[in-house]
């Protein structure tokens, strides 16, 4: 009876920090798993809620970055932003890691991703996502030291150690190498660009595969890289929705449409992507 | 070598409270956390219960030693909602550190359990004192006063291990710093900065343990 007491105090304070702990938690997993058939209500609730959440890695200047006040800032940012204004309602964005953009898309922690990802990115993982048209189109490049002189093409990455963020489409691109022929000597991969780019100023690695865009903004303040103007491949960049948020996507589709043609999506690209 | 320019960084130095802030609550929430289950599943396993229990809390134990807690936070984070289990990232954060943590901690309060000599038992038994009241009120107090450097060890290591909850949609002080890294390309400058409030973090609980510790062997003499 004793013994039996103990146990019921012991079951009471281990259950009791489980409700405290689901009291932190986000609410009921809406819709979680629903498959939408006749009518999809991704756009509908996206507008009754009045926002639309868009989920970020900030460490992808100039597409997005966190300011001195710890804003997320940027091309994507901006693009979002104004897409939200047509659409009548507030963009708020969710600083979510690289790796948890599809898993959080996935837990419902934001309706889309802008982030500067490509629809091979989105979908390297899971088909399970609904895919805009090319909202951007950027090239990969390979950026070097300025001091170094015998990498001038892809070609001459034969048999040199070459950095890229891992999974991602500069990655892709580097493991495409040896199928052009060209056999690297070893493929580092980081966790993110910026990495990278501490191993290459290091001299641990002769090069670095990266947007041309992304590289542009780090040789703005960084005179000791500079970028091979040979492009590896080219990579649409995509908002990406779960799948079956048809109309959200085509409304999106939409609305950047109308960017595009009354100067506003260019504005913000002037802004942000000038060095392109 | 480049030089040093801690001036890049200055304009962010606005983002570190909060970032610093979120760091304490995972610590410390964790921590509290930790020190709960430790108790409980620490003296449970120095008790003759029903094997089932036994194995539960030995499962408990084995698995939060035996996995990385890089691994159980992906689990937890990114894993369970496969299962219908979504939980916000910072909870997500301070109840897999418990855990973690409490796994540790657990076997600490065990061993302090069983330093404690068998006299006690037998002369709070004579007392008249019940199992529960011996171990609330004879054995536990001795036994956690034993525990107490290696649960400051736990809380200090605690502290250390947020880096982790990086890899969550947290932004806590590493993920800050390698968010201002990604902008200012300033690895070293950023880095010692961040290494400098860990250790003024973790050093103010060594300085507060050795304090109480100081304290408590008063109280034994």
């Amino acid at each position: 009876m004793k013994r039996f007491k103990f146990l019921a105090m012991v079951l009471f304070l281990v259950l009791s920090v489980f409700v405290l702990a689901g009291c932190g938690g986000t609410d009921e997993s809406a819709g979680y798993g629903e498959e939408a058939d006749e009518v999809d209500a991704s756009l509908q609730t996206v507008l009754d809620k009045g926002v639309l959440r868009v989920g970020l890695c900030p460490e992808y200047p100039p597409f997005e970055s966190i300011d001195e006040s710890g804003e997320i800032v940027g091309f994507d940012p901006g693009l979002a932003n104004a897409i939200a204004e047509e659409l009548g309602i507030e963009a708020e964005f969710v600083n979510t890691p690289w790796e948890g953009l599809i898993a959080g898309l996935n837990n419902g922690d934001f309706d889309v991703i802008i982030s500067a990802m490509s629809p091979e990115e989105a979908t390297a993982a899971t088909d399970a996502v609904e895919l805009s048209e090319n909202y951007y189109v950027m090239s990969d490049v390979i950026v070097v030291r300025s001091d170094n002189n015998d990498i001038k093409s892809k070609e001459d990455l034969a048999g040199k150690i070459v950095g890229v963020q891992d999974a991602c489409s500069a990655a892709h691109a580097a493991e495409d190498l040896p199928n052009h022929g060209i056999e690297v000597a070893a493929l580092n991969r980081y966790a993110r660009n910026a990495e990278a780019f501490a191993e290459l100023a290091n001299g641990r690695i002769d090069a670095v595969v990266v947007s041309l865009t992304y590289a542009n903004e780090l040789i703005k303040n960084n005179p000791g890289f500079k970028v091979i103007n040979d492009p590896l491949q080219e990579v649409g960049l995509a908002v990406v929705a779960k799948l079956g948020s048809v109309s959200l996507i085509n409304k999106i589709n939409e609305v950047v449409a109308e960017l595009k043609e009354n100067g506003i999506y260019d504005r913000i690209a002037v802004e942000w992507l000038a060095a392109d | 070598m480049r030089n040093l320019d801690f001036w890049v960084i200055a304009p962010y130095f606005n983002l570190f409270p909060e970032a610093v802030a979120i760091t304490l609550k995972v610590g410390i929430g964790g921590f509290i956390l930790a020190i709960i289950l430790s108790i409980i599943a620490g003296s449970l396993r120095t008790r003759k219960l029903c094997k089932a229990v036994h194995f539960l809390l030995a499962a408990y134990v084995e698995f939060f030693r035996g996995t990385p807690l890089l691994v159980q936070l992906f689990i937890v984070y990114y894993g369970l909602p496969s299962f219908g289990i979504k939980i916000g990232p910072m909870t997500a954060s301070i109840v897999t550190m418990g855990l973690n943590s409490g796994a540790y901690l657990s076997e600490v309060v065990r061993a302090a359990i069983l330093s404690v000599d068998r006299g006690q038992y037998e002369a709070s038994a004579m007392l008249g004192y019940n199992s529960l009241q011996t171990t609330m009120h004879i054995i536990l107090p001795q036994a956690l006063r034993i525990a107490v450097p290696s649960f400051m060890n736990g809380f200090s290591s605690m502290i250390k291990e947020t880096s982790l909850i990086s890899v969550l949609p947290v932004v806590e002080l590493t993920k800050l710093g390698n968010q201002i890294y990604a902008k200012t390309y300033h690895p070293f400058e950023i880095y010692i900065t961040m290494a400098i409030i860990y250790f003024v973090m973790t050093y103010s609980v060594t300085f507060f343990a050795k304090c109480l510790e100081r304290r408590l062997s008063i109280w034994v003499n």
